[in-house]
């Protein structure tokens, strides 16, 4: 047991590095494990390492929206956070903006706690028939998506063909972890491409106490219907991301304010990380990185796994609430004191070398094709979410029948 | 300057991705055996594995290699003398009598 606790610290340290690091995902650091673990599995048991990817998954849910926020450096999950979260620290509120994040992702593990009997005695049942129209339901939810876009609907399509083109040009390319240059530089490297551009200040942030954070009971509400009727869709639908199911929830449940959307995608963020396990455990359908690496440490995932897997998210999430308040004081103490245009500049060369690192210079030209992409949707004023076409399209093609 | 920015990050967007596209064409993909599948028919892959069996016929021959994860059956146009050796094989994805097999271009003793 004491291992376990031990496995479940350092999962939360690594998952607190991986959140605020942009553009070093907790899939890159599960992969990475993986490769390594046959180093600890003589001494350990595999049970061990999957208390370490959950903690640390669950930590990185709560912690990830410090560099979408405060940097303008978010990640596919966290991407549509920057338009809300990038007004609000605009207006010193950077903090404010975090802390319905972190809201949202304690309502997250609330919903990943309600709906685990779903996924475990109904999910199983459905799942057949789900995966017989997945084509059609991937189609669906890519053209409904086009189509609730404001701005221009001939754009989003360009920019969701032009997404889809990359995703399976990017896929198909003889490069290791092929999905870090193409998603960082799609939602991280165009963003701060954008605040390099606009040479973006930040004014001096507001640290107000928690009680003076307020966000009504409808509110709350709203967010949380959303976000339990479109979060677990993001478990099973292959390539269906935090920020569609955002979109998707906040149509459900009618217009929804800056407030409302951060807390949305907190929710959806971190029941998306939890729900993947339960996923694995019901239907074996492996949905993120850190629950492909706990399906191929244990040889079968069995309920009391499950178990303890459940209370390693309860524990690594309320140790992360904490964290994140604490850690998003510091850095809006900070921020405004630094260079950002500077600070934009060196997050880019940052990821820039992390593309090369870990799929060398053909990743580097990923990376830079998919930030000229990103860019573009910047500039039509569109939303981020038809840059998930990386994703989608190969899936949906995937899934072809005919 | 945001309608300049889209026009310039459109162009670069689209030559970007008709050049990965070519590269990805001319330049193959290493996989794992258990990778494979229907959705990589009459595609080129690369795998390292090493020959468990070997048959010799008069103008090719046909492996059978295994890596970590899975075996697979190779199609080669010549002769050789590589069991138990490890290789790495190119060629494209085939179907030959219900299986997939690979019909390899190019084979590297690694």
């Amino acid at each position: 047991m004491l291992v376990e606790i031990l496995a479940l610290i350092f999962g939360i340290i690594a998952g607190t590095i991986t959140g605020l690091v942009p553009g070093i995902h907790v899939n890159l650091i599960a992969v990475f494990l993986l490769s390594i673990s046959p180093l600890f599995l003589p001494y350990f048991s595999p049970i061990v390492l999957v208390v370490f990817i959950v903690a640390m998954a669950t930590c990185h849910s709560f912690l990830d929206f410090l560099p979408s926020i405060f940097l303008g450096a978010p990640d596919e999950d966290t991407g549509l956070s920057i338009l809300p979260g990038h007004k609000l620290l605009n207006k010193g509120r950077g903090y404010e903006a975090t802390i319905y994040t972190l809201y949202g992702s304690c309502i997250g593990i609330i919903i990943i706690l309600l709906s685990t009997p779903f996924f475990l005695f109904i999910l199983p049942k459905l799942y057949t028939y789900i995966k017989t129209a997945m084509f059609f339901i991937l189609v669906t939810a890519s053209f409904y998506l086009i189509l609730k876009e404001k701005k221009s609907k001939p754009l989003a399509f360009i920019i969701f063909l032009l997404s889809g083109f990359l995703g399976i040009a990017s896929l198909n390319l003889p490069i290791k972890n092929s999905l870090l240059p193409l998603l960082t530089g799609l939602f991280g490297a165009s963003s701060l491409l954008t605040s390099i551009i606009k040479k973006q200040k930040i004014p001096r942030q507001k640290i107000r106490s928690l009680r003076k954070i307020k966000i009504t009971k409808q509110e709350i509400k709203n967010s949380s219907i959303a976000a339990f009727l479109s979060a677990p869709l993001c478990t099973f639908l292959p390539s269906l991301g935090s920020s569609q199911a955002a979109v998707i929830g906040s149509d459900i449940t009618g217009e929804t304010n800056k407030k409302q959307f951060l807390v949305l995608l907190g929710s959806i963020n971190t029941t998306v990380s939890g729900l993947a396990f339960i996923t694995l455990y019901s239907i074996k359908a492996t949905r993120t990185g850190a629950a492909l690496a706990v399906n191929k440490v244990l040889s079968s995932l069995e309920f009391s796994h499950l178990l303890l897997i459940l209370a390693a998210i309860l524990f690594s999430g309320l140790t992360a609430f904490f964290l994140t308040i604490y850690i998003s004081k510091f850095v809006a103490r900070k921020i405004s004191l630094i260079s950002y245009q500077k600070l934009s500049i060196i997050i880019l060369s940052f990821l820039a070398i992390i593309s090369i690192v870990f799929s060398g210079f053909l990743g580097l030209l990923v990376f830079l094709i998919s930030a000229s992409t990103g860019l573009a949707a910047i500039s039509a004023g569109i939303r981020r979410t038809h840059l998930m076409g990386a994703l989608m399209v190969p899936t949906i093609l995937l899934y072809f029948p005919f | 300057m945001a309608q300049k920015t889209l026009k310039f990050s459109l162009a670069i967007s689209f030559l970007g991705i008709l050049l990965l596209l070519l590269i990805s064409n001319l330049l193959t993909k290493e996989v794992k055996i258990q990778e494979i599948n229907e959705n990589w028919l009459n595609r080129n892959v690369k795998v390292l594995c090493k020959v468990t069996e070997e048959k010799n016929y008069q103008k090719f021959c046909i492996l059978t290699c295994q890596d970590k994860t899975g075996k697979i059956k190779i199609n080669f146009s010549k002769n050789l003398n590589l069991i138990n050796k490890t290789l790495i094989i190119e060629g494209k994805i085939v179907r030959y009598k219900g299986e997939l097999e690979i019909q390899a271009h190019e084979i590297k003793e690694k």
